[in-house]
């Protein structure tokens, strides 16, 4: 069996997407990161699958897509619609879930 | 019969709880009927008590066991003897009198239904304190009464001084209070028990501790002064007469300023193995009502001053506990109850007729227009300056007054004594001349009495003058049934023999009807502005509460402003809370530092963080 080359390409697939998702700076490219990341938990779901003898693996990866499907349209709707009311494509530009410790205490006693 | 004991408390008691959970279902007039069913129900208990052995033998029930530890425990547990049936008698028949009194009295109120449940749980309170066999149910139903006389002195709190005096009632009964606590806690640690019949059995045993005998003793008559307003806790009581007047005569006349007697009565073994104590007891009673008589004297408020022979004809009792005529201490209460709770509360239906005015100098002449009652005051009066033959209180205080004289140090005692049946005299007969009689000096109104407020006060007025008849005085060919029929449990008091009895007779016959002629003397300067009331050491009770503002309430006032600006604001709210604060604002500001709004930080520490647990979960596991 191969799966150790199948698991190997897996993490490598995981961890470029989770180095994109951190590292880049553009919100469609993270966005594209994190569905790399999924690509390689199918991938290994499948690898595992392989090597249990098992057809539960390959209707996870089934599983997952769909649902990566799902969640794409729902992030794809979020990064239009951050684009539209606050003009950014750059994810360092949203800071606006941020704890303002400062005006927190004027407006306090 | 004693297994319907628990009726007799838990009657005003379910009453108490009815009204205080479903009362605001009910019309307000249906509150005090609700609360008088109840109180008739527990004095017909009492009268089948009467019918059954009437306390002998005694009646036992134990209801609940309530605390039990290791081998020690103590129960819910009721107790019927004579003298405990005297005090639930007085509690429930008076208390029932008084009910049927505030139906209409306070019928034009605010707060009905908390004046109901608190006078209903008063009674409860009260029967718990006189029927507990043992110290801990009774100190339950000691402070019971306690609060119920705060939240009634203080029933129209809308008004501040009111509810001061209702604060001030509670403090000064709380020395007291505390120094009961402290007696039961020594009875407790030497004796190991708190059942009265137990204690007792162990006081005649040997080997007794005679320094700690005296201190229980001396707390339980600090107690007694302080629950029964005797010197030197005695400013609490005219003060409290901020409550209605109804109130005044259950609480503050009848019942429980008497728990003191009660007390001192129920153990009095306890203070026979200590005579120097019970000597101390006729002492403070005798300068007690002394004091207080001539308070009275000098009373302008017509409450005020029937306060103030409150504290003195408590006194008297004292002093027959002191001398060891706990019989006819116990008669006094019963009469006191009688004739107190008709002055009070006749005195609460003048107060009405001229609309709230308290001073008597603005009364006068009320005689012709409430002639009813005129005769009812009178009776009280009658009874209380102890008229000759006439009245109640003649057969119950007079014989105090005697055993007095047979006392180590006689003469002192029934000098005082002597005294303060002048001054009792004198004061009552004042009031009623003042109140009923001459050229009205103020404008009364017309108060048409109802059925239920005249029935009571008859009654009263009735018992004021009989009940005396049960009891003549010592030597004469006519029954003495109520000290024959204590004497199994009080022994019989002391009396005195041949010329002296005589003399002493004479001149307690004589002493109340020179009162009425000081009376009349005093009604006359008063009439013409040169009262004694305006005599200020008298009338403000010989500067009493002037002396205790100025020795216990003003430092400990100072103490506690000192406190709170040195220990509470710079220690605790400068270095406590201040450095908590600080601590706490630290420790959320450096936190607050990871918030910046960098999602990829985020990103990142999500990640550090599932690394991290993960890593825990693979490897150091």
């Amino acid at each position: 069996m191969v799966y150790e080359a199948t698991l190997m390409v897996a993490a490598l697939l995981f961890l470029i997407g989770l180095a994109m998702a951190l590292l880049r700076r553009e919100v469609l490219f993270v966005l594209m990161g994190i569905e790399l990341m999924f690509n390689g938990a199918g991938l290994t779901a499948a690898a595992a699958g392989q090597y249990w003898q098992d057809s539960v693996g390959q209707i996870l990866v089934l599983f997952l897509m769909t649902v990566t499907g799902a969640e794409l349209a729902v992030a794809l709707v979020l990064v239009y619609l951050a684009y539209r009311r606050l003009r950014v494509t750059q994810l360092g530009d949203i800071r606006t879930l941020r704890d303002a410790p400062l005006l927190a205490e004027e407006s306090g006693p | 019969v004693s297994d319907w004991l628990w009726l007799v408390p838990g009657a005003p008691l379910a009453g108490a709880a009815f009204l205080a959970l479903l009362g605001g279902y009910l019309r307000p007039a249906a509150l005090g009927r609700v609360a008088a069913l109840a109180i008739l129900a527990c004095a017909v208990a009492v009268g089948a008590l009467w019918g059954a052995g009437a306390g002998a033998p005694a009646l036992h029930q134990t209801l609940y066991t309530w605390v039990a530890v290791g081998d020690w425990q103590a129960s819910i547990g009721l107790r019927v003897d004579r003298v405990s049936l005297v005090l639930i008698s007085v509690a429930a028949w008076v208390g029932l009198l008084i009910h049927l009194f505030s139906l209409s009295f306070m019928a034009q109120d605010y707060g009905e239904r908390r004046y109901y449940v608190f006078l209903n749980l008063f009674v409860a309170g009260m029967l718990v304190f006189v029927m507990a066999d043992n110290l801990l149910l009774l100190y339950l139903g000691w402070e019971a009464m306690g609060l119920c006389s705060y939240a009634l002195i203080s029933h129209w709190y809308r008004d501040a001084h009111k509810a001061w005096c209702g604060r001030k009632a509670f403090v000064v009964t709380r020395i007291g209070d505390a120094a009961l606590a402290l007696a039961i806690f020594l009875l407790f640690a030497e004796y190991h028990t708190l059942s009265i019949d137990a204690l007792l059995g162990a006081l005649s045993g040997p080997d007794l501790d005679a320094g700690v005998l005296t201190g229980v003793a001396l707390l339980i008559l600090l107690g007694a002064a302080g629950k029964s307003a005797q010197l030197p806790l005695s400013v609490w009581l005219p003060d409290a007469m901020a409550g209605p007047s109804t109130v005044s005569a259950l609480i503050h006349a009848a019942t429980m300023v008497t728990a003191g007697v009660y007390l001192i009565a129920r153990l009095h073994p306890l203070f026979e193995l200590v005579p120097g104590v019970l000597w101390l007891v006729a002492l403070v009673g005798a300068v007690t009502l002394v004091y207080a008589g001539l308070s009275a004297l000098a009373q302008h408020d017509l409450k005020r001053a029937i306060a103030y022979s409150t504290i003195s004809q408590i006194g008297y009792m004292f002093l027959g506990l002191g001398v060891g005529a706990y019989g006819l201490a116990l008669f006094h209460l019963a009469t006191h109850a009688c004739f107190k709770a008709l002055l009070f509360m006749s005195a609460g239906a003048v107060i009405n007729a001229y609309q709230g005015e308290h001073d008597i100098r603005k009364m006068g002449g009320l005689g012709g227009r409430q002639p009813y009652l005129r005769l009812v005051f009178l009776a009280g009066s009658l009874a209380l300056a102890a008229i000759p033959l006439v009245a109640a209180g003649f057969y119950s205080k007079d014989p105090i007054i005697e055993a007095a004289a047979t006392a180590r140090h006689g003469g002192l005692l029934w000098g005082l004594a002597i005294t303060g049946a002048v001054l009792t005299s004198a004061y009552a007969f004042r009031l009623y001349l003042m109140v009923f009689h001459g050229a009205p000096r103020g404008e009364a109104v017309a108060y048409p009495m109802a059925w239920s407020m005249r029935l009571p006060l008859g009654v009263l007025a009735v018992a004021s003058l009989t009940l005396g008849f049960v009891q003549f005085p010592e030597h004469w060919p006519l029954p003495h049934l109520w000290t024959d029929w204590l004497a199994p449990e009080l022994g019989t008091p002391p009396a005195t023999h041949g010329a002296a009895a005589v003399l002493l007779q004479l001149a307690g016959m004589a002493a109340p009807l020179a009162g009425v002629a000081l009376a009349l003397v005093l009604v006359r300067g008063e009439r013409a502005g040169r009262g004694v009331s305006s005599v200020g050491v008298l009338a403000s009770g010989g500067y009493l509460d002037a002396m205790y503002d100025a020795v216990v309430v003003r430092p400990l006032f100072a103490l506690a402003r000192g406190l709170q600006r040195l220990v509470e604001s710079w220690s605790l709210n400068g270095a406590i809370v201040g450095s908590l604060v600080w601590t706490a604002r630290g420790a959320s500001r450096l936190l607050s530092l990871t918030q910046d709004g960098n999602t990829a930080r985020y990103a990142s520490l999500m990640v550090l963080g599932l690394i991290l647990v993960v890593g825990y979960f693979l490897w150091m596991r």
